[in-house]
């Protein structure tokens, strides 16, 4: 069973379609041409559906860059760092 | 693909990574009031299943109307297909919300403004694109507070009027949103929070349910809808196996229980009825499966009902193969069903274009209402053809014995004592003149696909002739099998049309239907008759159809051109009958 941490980051590089490898704790919209508002959106809608979550505005709006969306997870599911 | 109904959205997207592209480009333009992208995954999966890559542009009705995209945008111009999907909640607020609260004068006004916006954005879409508009209709908005009285929601006064813009607007229609909302439920369908910070309205499931929606009628403008459905027999028709169990303790079930196997039959049955073919592959000593057949009351599907069967202790790729060429359809016009994944993944390894179905416990349980969604089968009409179809591939074994018993070719066709009819414009059946452009890919020399209105326009226009050949000879009737449609422009006429349905070869009916379009031509003064052919992804046998026939290429490679009087019909025909020539004044006649 892989770890929460798997999980988001499988999501983030199915929708953002970037190899596992490339995936960077900094890495954020900025960095990446296909990371744009509409594909925010799907990953968003992804990782709620997956984890059955829905965040709120404000931490919606935290989660700008990979290490905050895999936090963001986290700490819904109740999972600390140790659990990576 | 039944994935992609159970797999969650983080699955979708990864398998939409994974999936390969298709080789033909099919440009959706979404015109939307809401964000719409969540939708991608699910139409590049459905595309990629029928050879299609996808792409999409998105639009905004409320800048669609005016005229930014009159302004020299071609968006629209390159769309292959417009898909319309307007919320209430968006166009009009407080009808969406309070309906049950407005003055009735208020609530007429805001639905006028939905009306008009509609009417105002069909038209411009029209004006700017010929392609098919598929229009979602609206939610049923039934909220109420202080009444338990049922009413007429909004929706459904404007959804009516929707109805009747798009029939009159020609190769339009209208989808079942509510069908989409039945099948996720309310709660999975909405997400009140995200429709609040950034517009998007919808949860994944519900996309789901739009993009299945979609598609059904994607693969009849593309010419993919399934037509043959294969079923395999123990495990799948019935419960257990004939070879162990023995006939007697075969789970099927009496008329009226709720059996699993029954209920599969009985849509393999409907199926059947609305002229999807039937066959059987199972690995099984054969007079074993036919005594279940004749010896189980509650059987409910016949021998009779199958045009073709495999039924032998041979690997099913092989099997599949051979049904495929006896019935002389195309590999991807089929539907596998079987019990076994083993089988099943035999078949998607070694005949990758078959779709295959593994009846898991959920697919037994709700056969019907899976096909139902995956749409495979699905068509806008149902015509009279579709009737004769089945029997016309019964038929087909007793030509067989005849082909058998002479010597020659030519000897066989004559025997079938064929007689030939063509009728032309107002005489032909206009729903199954596009229902053959939809379903005719191999015999297909130019695979446009024109939707009823269309043909509705040629029939009516002065400058074009339809004609449909329909056959039948002294084993049955084969019913309207062959179509052309020939425009004519000055002194030369044009082949836009020419096809026959499959079941149809090698009997020399296409030369009485070029014959014919030669007729015509000439009639009409016309100097040359130009033909077209072009490639598509399994015409390949008609690519010499006109070469064959002397026409002279010409230079692009792809039209051909004929002379009128160079070209002699076959005569194996008992009787052929043809329209009258003198139906239309000849088109020299009135064009400066």
């Amino acid at each position: 069973m892989p770890g929460l941490r798997d999980q988001v980051l499988d999501i983030i590089s199915a929708v953002l379609d970037i190899d596992r490898q490339s995936i960077t704790e900094s890495l954020s919209p900025q960095d990446l041409e296909n990371w744009d508002s509409t594909q925010h959106v799907v990953l968003l809608l992804a990782i709620e559906d997956e984890f059955d979550v829905t965040f709120t505005d404000e931490e919606i709006l935290r989660m700008d860059n990979i290490a905050a969306i895999v936090a963001a997870v986290l700490e819904r599911k109740g999972a600390t760092s140790g659990d990576l | 693909m039944l994935d992609l109904l159970t797999s969650s959205y983080a699955q979708v997207l990864q398998a939409a990574r994974r999936s390969r592209t298709g080789s033909r480009p099919y440009r959706i333009v979404i015109v939307t009031d809401s964000t719409m992208s969540p939708i991608e995954p699910f139409l590049t999966i459905l595309g990629a299943d029928i050879d299609l890559e996808i792409s999409l542009t998105y639009a905004d009705p409320a800048t669609t109307v005016p005229d930014s995209f009159a302004a020299g945008n071609d968006t629209l111009k390159h769309a292959d297909c417009i898909l319309v999907l307007l919320s209430l909640r968006c166009q009009a607020p407080d009808l969406h919300d309070r309906a049950a609260f407005l003055p009735s004068p208020t609530r007429d006004d805001l639905e006028d403004h939905v009306r008009n916006t509609a009417t105002l954005l069909l038209s411009a879409l029209r004006q700017q694109s010929s392609a098919p508009i598929l229009w979602f209709s609206f939610e049923d908005v039934t909220a109420t507070l202080t009444t338990l009285a049922v009413s007429e929601p909004s929706a459904a006064r404007l959804n009516h009027f929707l109805a009747t813009r798009l029939a009159d607007t020609g190769n339009a229609h209208l989808l079942d949103f509510s069908k989409c909302l039945a099948q996720t439920g309310h709660d999975n369908a909405f997400d009140p929070q995200r429709a609040r910070t950034i517009s998007v309205l919808y949860r994944p499931a519900l996309f789901r349910e739009i993009a299945l929606e979609s598609f059904k009628y994607i693969r009849n403008f593309t010419g993919n809808t399934k037509k043959c459905l294969v079923l395999d027999c123990d495990g799948t028709l019935w419960g257990g196996t004939v070879g162990e169990d023995g006939i007697d303790n075969l789970l099927i079930g009496q008329e009226g229980s709720n059996s699993p196997y029954l209920a599969i039959q009985r849509t393999a049955l409907d199926l059947h009825d609305n002229g999807v073919l039937l066959a059987l592959c199972s690995k099984n000593d054969e007079p074993a499966v036919w005594q279940v057949f004749d010896q189980r009351p509650d059987m409910i599907l016949r021998k009779s009902h199958f045009a073709a069967h495999r039924i032998n202790w041979d690997d099913k790729p092989a099997n599949l193969r051979a049904l495929a060429q006896q019935l002389n359809i195309a590999l991807d016009s089929i539907v596998f069903v079987d019990d076994s994944v083993f089988e099943t993944s035999m078949v998607e390894k070694l005949v990758p274009q078959i779709t295959c179905l593994t009846l898991d416990k959920a697919a037994l349980l709700d056969f019907r209402g899976i096909l139902s969604r995956l749409g495979w089968f699905a068509s806008p009409a149902t015509t009279k053809d579709d009737r004769l179809r089945a029997q016309s591939y019964q038929d087909d074994g007793q030509r067989g014995i005849l082909r058998g018993a002479s010597a020659t070719l030519e000897e066989y066709l004559r025997s079938l004592s064929m007689q030939v009819a063509i009728v032309a414009n107002s005489d032909i059946d206009i729903d199954r003149a596009a229902q053959l452009c939809r379903r005719t890919n191999q015999f297909n020399l130019t695979l446009h696909r024109h939707g009823a209105d269309e043909i509705a326009g040629f029939v009516a226009a002065d400058d074009t002739d339809v004609f449909m050949l329909s056959v039948r000879d002294k084993v049955g009737d084969l019913g309207s099998i062959g179509l052309a449609i020939l425009h004519h422009r000055h002194d030369q006429a044009f082949i836009d049309t020419f096809l026959l349905s499959c079941r149809a070869f090698g009997r020399g009916l296409e030369d009485i239907l070029l014959t014919c379009c030669v007729d015509k031509a000439r009639h009409r003064g016309a100097t040359r008759l130009v033909g077209k052919y072009v490639p598509g992804p399994r015409n390949g046998l008609v690519c010499g159809f006109y070469k064959d026939r002397n026409f002279a290429p010409h230079q692009d490679g792809e039209t051909f051109g004929l002379s009128p009087l160079a070209f002699t019909p076959p005569d194996h025909f008992a009787s052929i009958t043809t329209p009258s020539l003198q139906q239309r004044e000849p088109i020299g006649a009135g064009i400066t």
